[in-house]
């Protein structure tokens, strides 16, 4: 009688069996997941991209971002959006003089660090990198590039949301 | 009695201490939380057309040709251009598939670009001039079925690709009534020619 009282007077242990099974799914789970990688890549939040299969690897390159709503360069907004269409007033004869000259500034700040030696890699430089809504009609995009290719760049990375 | 309360302790002594463990594993998943990436971002090199001297000392190899793909509101066409092969075997290699269904006909298309590639296994480039509605989506799906192919799977169940036109070159569509709207286009355009991309996977 007297060790049927003993035994109810210790605390119930906590059962950490199943808590500890938990974590370490996660955590399995979340180290297979992990992915170390030296170029943080910012996706605008206000675009969705398109998926596709292409599995070439993400590389540093001028972020320009085209939503339904704006233009931005390295996320500063360069001008708005009607609609994922530019209005008629910005673009001449196929190209955006202001996305033009922003991106003259960009290629010739780009041009010089690699005259200077402080990109690594043997790549060409002058490479842009878009990332476009994919409700975007293809008159947008071309723009936007052709912009690019007369200040100076000619390539193009276009980012896409593997499947 | 003794022995029990000696059994009893013992049993105690037994019980692994978790503590420990937990409270690395509370330290370990906001870690990891941050760096772990539920989607995957990738990107589809292209390039626009660059002007360069007519005197350009890309070799013109006979087994080239460049591909052109016109996408157009109602079809997808391909017309074939090369230094080396004469109009007829050009006009061999040009094909149209009309939408169905609504939708393109995107695996012919690659079908057809096969068989370019089998026939003239160094070509690599394609000259996309879609129309200028073109949905971006869309756009990309057609790319997607142009760039590669999968031929199989390897050891580990991972797809095996093959290239087929990896270099993609972006132009504009020109409908023959807005010829002369877009003439200052137009001018630029005649002097240029396909830059020489070395696309890298």
């Amino acid at each position: 009688m007297k060790m049927k009282f003993a035994k109810q007077d210790k605390p119930p242990g906590l059962m950490l069996t199943s808590l500890l099974d938990m974590f370490t799914i996660i955590l399995i789970f979340l180290i297979v997941s992990f992915e170390a990688e030296d170029y943080e890549f910012k996706l605008d939040p206000g675009l969705t991209l398109p998926e596709s299969s292409a599995n070439s690897v993400l590389k540093p390159a001028i972020n320009l971002a085209i939503t339904p709503d704006s233009l931005k360069i390295e996320n500063n907004e360069i001008m708005k959006l009607d609609r994922g269409k530019f209005r008629d007033q910005y673009y001449t004869k196929g190209e955006i003089p202001e996305v033009v000259e922003r991106l003259r500034v960009a290629h010739e700040e780009v041009m010089a660090k690699e005259a200077a030696g402080e990109l690594e890699g043997d790549e060409d430089p002058a490479i842009v990198l878009i990332q476009a809504d994919k409700t975007l009609d293809y008159k947008t995009l071309y723009l936007v590039m052709r912009s690019a290719s007369v200040a100076g760049f000619d390539k193009y990375r276009l980012a896409i949301m593997k499947k | 009695m003794a022995f029990n309360r000696l059994k009893r302790v013992q049993e105690e002594a037994q019980e692994l201490n978790v503590i420990p463990v937990m409270n690395l594993f509370m330290v370990l998943i906001p870690f990891l939380l941050l760096g772990a990436t539920f989607f995957h971002i990738g990107v589809i090199p292209t390039s626009t057309p660059t002007l360069s001297p007519s005197d350009s000392d890309v070799p013109k190899t006979p087994t080239t040709v460049a591909v052109n793909l016109e996408v157009t509101p109602d079809a997808i066409k391909i017309s074939s251009s090369s230094v080396s092969l004469d109009e007829d075997q050009l006009n061999a290699l040009a094909a149209e598939w009309p939408k169905k269904n609504n939708e393109y006909q995107v695996l012919e298309l690659q079908k057809a670009l096969v068989a370019i590639k089998d026939k003239y296994p160094d070509s690599n480039t394609l000259t996309v001039l879609p129309y200028e509605e073109l949905n971006y989506q869309d756009l990309v799906k057609i790319l997607d079925v142009t760039r590669v192919r999968q031929i199989g799977v390897d050891e580990k169940g991972e797809p095996k690709m093959q290239d087929l036109f990896p270099v993609t070159i972006f132009s504009r569509f020109v409908p023959p009534e807005l010829e002369g709207e877009n003439a200052a286009i137009d001018d630029q355009a005649a002097e240029m020619e396909i830059g020489d991309e070395e696309v890298t996977e």
